[in-house]
């Protein structure tokens, strides 16, 4: 992609970029001068390797990929916070990223004063500030606690402040990482309507997120990034359809429709079993994680692990046998339990994920990441608990005058 | 992609809205939560001239020659006209220091200048700085009747220059602390050393006039080549004799400042870029 025309609002070129990994890292004097000479132990991480595409001015472009694909350096480097070690980015156009909301307020300042001071830190004049106060007071919906201190404010209220005096910027290039998702539903319905309007007004938008439905839904090109390396630039639908193919295919679908990946040299299935009748769990009963496996060839070092995730993907908690087993050498097959003596769990569905990988290697022999899918409905001691686990705290009323 | 001094210096000037909209920021957050207030801003120098004019008139029965030619025999104001700028030197280094280790999402979350953020910090001192310049002068007129008004520009320039050189060490500090948090804590220890080795409370009389090393340069010529110590002597012109300083005095102040920063600053620039990975 060395072809720049007049028409590309971002232009990158072969950006490499590079992260010191310390393993032991010298911070203060004293360590570099005791360890003069040695040097600090580092390893180099690539995090863009030749990463080169164009945005062609008025367009819409998505950056996907995994955890640690690169998606976030890059805006980085597109930003200018980070500095490429190698290649070129040109920007033609007035830029604002939209990396954190409410970058700079100061808690001790008022919404007022802190929404001229991030104006500015994006870029805006005083003029045009003054100008638009009025708008971004009304979409942020703060009106009545504009002129208390910032520190008084919950983080939804920081974050819809921080937010509508950034789509205020009117930027030619914006620049956003997946901060959409801030405030009520209301909000967000705004925000969406605010991005597409930005967008309808022949803005450059570079979005960056983890939500391909978002993705899919605002950009016009996309690109997928996989540990740094470009994998795919293009049309929006054909890059997402190549990124979901190559993350279905690292699974396999068994019998029982489970998603499984690994080598497959043994297999594990995970059930949870409870000593109650019924189908559901309940907060505060014992459960057990049924592990059945299967060694189609001898194993040592094996390691089980399981962990449970809510229904919007966020891991609750997780085990690993590593520290209470010894030395597990898998031959034939066996079973394994891992006890839970009181479900920490609040009522809600949740999935179980099981794997059996090697301890040492990290290799993975067989995991799975829906291994089952449960529900869990209220225990007696637990009303009036909520989230996804209970504290398992007790209320007490102190008595009075002879606290000591 | 690498930044220029040059370059820099024309992105802050790009900038200069948020460079103002900062040293805001810091000075009406300072003394928000505190009674006195911005009281404080005068009160602590005060104080502070207070306790060295004890130790010094009472104890050490220490008294500088007369203003020449105000005649001026005020201790308090041979103190004041050290102490104020001297306070604007050594906070300036701690707050930029403090400013940069501390950008926290400033630094790692939004690009602009990042010169801008040890730089809005000395600015909102030296703003500080020019108040007290002004109530000293008007206590000068109150208790001496000396006017000082045709004085001012010179007073601007030295402080111009002042917060030259003083930006410039604290660029270069400011830069070294984000890498090695040590520095902070050796340069409160270097500063101390230093506000003794400076004319702060005393006259440069004060420095032995015995040669050194067997040449002919004495102690004081060496202590006079230190630019703060030459800064204390203009400023002591201007408040305590009332008259110009030198023309050997500003030439050396001219050049020091002007090395000093550009050393400093050009440092800070190279610097920045690695900022955001460094936090």
């Amino acid at each position: 992609m060395s072809t720049s025309n007049g028409e590309a609002a971002i232009t990158a070129e072969n950006v490499w970029k590079t992260f010191r990994v310390f393993t032991d890292r010298s911070t203060t004097l004293k360590q570099v001068i005791v360890k003069k000479g040695k040097g600090n132990k580092f390893e180099e991480f690539w995090a863009l390797k030749d990463v080169s595409f164009e945005v062609p001015k008025g367009t819409t472009f998505g950056i996907i990929g995994g955890n640690g694909a690169g998606k976030s350096t890059m805006l980085k480097v597109l930003s200018r916070i980070l500095v490429p070690d190698k290649g070129t980015v040109v920007t033609r156009g007035k830029m604002s990223s939209l990396l954190e909301l409410g970058a700079g307020f100061h808690p001790e300042l008022t919404g007022r004063e802190n929404v001229f001071l991030n104006g500015s830190i994006l870029g805006m004049s005083k003029a045009t500030l003054k100008a638009r106060f009025d708008d971004i007071l009304a979409f942020s919906g703060m009106e009545k606690f504009i002129d208390n201190p910032v520190k008084t404010y919950s983080s939804g209220m920081y974050a819809r402040l921080g937010f509508s005096v950034a789509v205020h910027v009117d930027p030619e290039i914006l620049l956003v990482d997946e901060v959409l998702a801030v405030g009520d539903e209301q909000f967000q319905r705004r925000c969406h309507e605010k991005m597409a309007e930005i967008r309808a007004d022949g803005r450059t938008v570079v979005f960056v997120s983890h939500g391909l439905g978002h993705v899919q839904n605002l950009c016009d090109e996309a690109m997928w990034l996989d540990h740094g390396q470009v994998q795919a630039i293009g049309g929006v639908s054909d890059v997402v359809d190549q990124y979901l193919a190559s993350v279905e295919s690292q699974y396999r679908v068994d019998g029982t429709g489970r998603k499984r990946s690994g080598s497959g040299e043994a297999e594990v299935v995970a059930r949870l079993e409870h000593g109650g009748s019924g189908h559901s769990l309940v907060t505060g009963q014992p459960v057990d994680v049924r592990f059945k496996w299967v060694a189609h060839e001898p194993i040592d070092d094996a390691l089980f692990s399981c962990f449970i995730t809510s229904v919007e993907g966020h891991t609750i908690s997780g085990a690993v046998s590593t520290f209470q087993l010894p030395v597990q050498r898998l031959e034939g097959e066996g079973e394994l339990v891992y006890r839970i003596p009181a479900l920490p769990l609040l009522p809600g569905t949740y999935h179980l994920a099981a794997a059996l990988g090697a301890r040492h290697s990290g290799h993975v022999y067989d995991s799975s990441p829906d291994m089952a899918v449960f529900d869990v409905v209220p225990g007696a001691h637990h009303r009036g608990d909520w989230g996804h686990v209970t504290l398992n705290g007790t209320w007490h009323v102190e008595p009075k005058g002879d606290a000591s | 992609m690498k930044r220029t001094p040059r370059q820099a210096i024309r992105e802050c000037l790009e900038y200069r809205e948020l460079l103002i909209n900062l040293a805001k920021r810091e000075l009406s957050s300072r003394y928000r939560r505190s009674f006195l207030g911005w009281g404080w801003s005068l009160l602590q120098p005060i104080m502070m001239t207070a306790v060295y004019a004890i130790m010094l008139g009472t104890f050490f029965k220490v008294k500088p020659a007369p203003g020449d030619p105000s005649g001026m025999t005020f201790f308090a104001f041979f103190l004041l006209a050290g102490v104020l700028p001297w306070n604007l030197f050594s906070s300036s280094l701690t707050g930029a220091m403090g400013a940069v280790a501390n950008g926290g999402s400033l630094i790692t979350k939004v690009w602009f200048p990042r010169e801008l953020i040890p730089a809005s910090t000395i600015l909102a001192l030296a703003f500080s700085t020019c108040i007290e310049f002004s109530v000293l002068s008007t206590a000068i007129l109150l208790v001496t009747g000396h006017v000082m008004l045709q004085y001012i520009p010179m007073l601007v320039v030295v402080l111009a220059l002042q917060v030259l050189f003083t930006s410039g060490v604290a660029f270069w500090l400011a830069a070294c602390n984000v890498k090695f948090k040590d520095v902070e804590y050796i340069t409160s220890v270097l500063l101390l050393a230093y506000f003794y080795l400076t004319p702060v409370i005393y006259s440069p009389s004060f420095v032995p006039d015995r040669t050194v090393f067997g040449t002919s340069i004495t102690m004081r010529d060496l202590s006079l080549a230190n630019p703060m110590a030459r800064f204390m002597m203009a400023y002591r012109n201007i408040f305590w004799d009332i008259r110009m300083p030198g023309l050997n005095t500003m030439l050396w102040l001219v050049c020091s400042s002007l090395i000093v920063f550009y050393v400093g600053f050009r440092f800070y620039v190279r610097r920045s870029d690695r900022f955001a990975e460094s936090m």
